[in-house]
């Protein structure tokens, strides 16, 4: 008989292995949907978020003793060369067809990840995620503490996984 | 091997998945593959179809969606005499057991957890297929 592991750190972030799962959740999902190799950088902190890109998706992380969120942002080559790879299809600009990608990709990860850290305690509920496009930045002005994922595709193109905690 | 006027409804709220599960089919050789963006359109579709006398044969479902969740709409299809035992794989992103378990026992047909590839989806209508004899059905 298995027991999940309880977690003692009060923010989930400040423990490795949070974020080993949400690294592997990344690779794990965009190289099943696409077969592109998935390269890992290395995460660094940061004490609030401030991202730029030009297309992201968010998702809200909520459980009984957290809020946070889960932001998966792409340039537009990065998200281009994903969306092309996984339908088959040879898109040129943010369509709503890569809109819904990255949504669905965000969805996904999540999903994935959410499910991995739920069998480490946690209680993290599934969430419908948000599209943001265009010329925008992201900003968290909580006092959250912060994790960015950096990532290569192909050693070409890059993008990034933030997650934030309060 | 597939008769291909099978009717198939394949319901996601992101076009991503709807379009890989139709690809999948329509390479598979069946060529009467529908979508529908939400529980709630599905459902207008589904009994449109049956008031037609050309009810779906095969349901393909994300779980979660807004207006009406996928769970919803297999308990709403499995309530009704036309759907009641109509093939349904969910697909969706939740892979803990008590979804998993919750979807059993609404009656779903197979499950399949996100991300998944191409492969695994014909396998889970291959043997769906097969199981529930939709060869003489459509």
């Amino acid at each position: 008989m298995s027991t999940a592991i309880k977690f003692t750190h009060k923010n989930p972030l400040l423990n490795s292995e949070v974020i080993k799962v949400f690294v592997e959740s990344v690779k794990t999902t965009i190289t099943t949907m696409t077969n592109l190799k998935i390269y890992s950088e290395k995460p660094y902190t940061g004490s609030s978020l401030a991202l730029q890109a030009e297309i992201a998706g968010v998702v809200g992380i909520t459980s009984d003793e957290h809020r946070g969120l889960f932001i998966i942002s792409f340039s537009k080559d990065a998200i281009l060369e994903i969306h092309n790879t996984m339908l088959g299809e040879a898109e040129m600009i943010l369509s709503q067809s890569v809109v819904d990608v990255v949504g669905e990709l965000s969805n996904m990860i999540y999903g994935v990840s959410k499910s991995e850290l739920n069998k480490m305690g946690y209680n993290f509920q599934m969430a419908i995620p948000t599209i943001a496009k265009g010329s925008f930045e992201l900003t968290n002005k909580n006092e959250s503490l912060t994790i960015m994922m950096p990532f290569k595709i192909n050693e070409k193109y890059r993008f990034m996984v933030a997650v934030s905690v309060e | 091997m597939f008769n291909k006027d099978t009717r198939f409804l394949v319901i996601d709220d992101f076009s991503t998945m709807r379009k890989i599960v139709k690809k999948t089919l329509l390479e598979m050789g069946f060529n009467s593959v529908h979508e529908a963006e939400d529980g709630q359109i599905a459902w207008g579709l589904l009994e449109k179809a049956k008031a037609e006398g050309k009810p779906y044969h095969f349901i393909v479902s994300d779980w979660n969606m807004p207006n009406m969740q996928g769970i919803d709409l297999l308990k709403l299809c499995r309530a009704d005499a036309t759907y009641g035992k109509t093939p349904f794989i969910m697909v969706t992103a939740e892979s803990e057991q008590k979804q998993i378990i919750d979807a059993i026992k609404a009656g779903c047909t197979e499950y399949i957890v996100k991300p998944f590839s191409a492969s695994s989806i014909k396998e889970k209508v291959t043997k769906i297929y097969e199981k529930f004899n939709i060869q003489n059905a459509a």
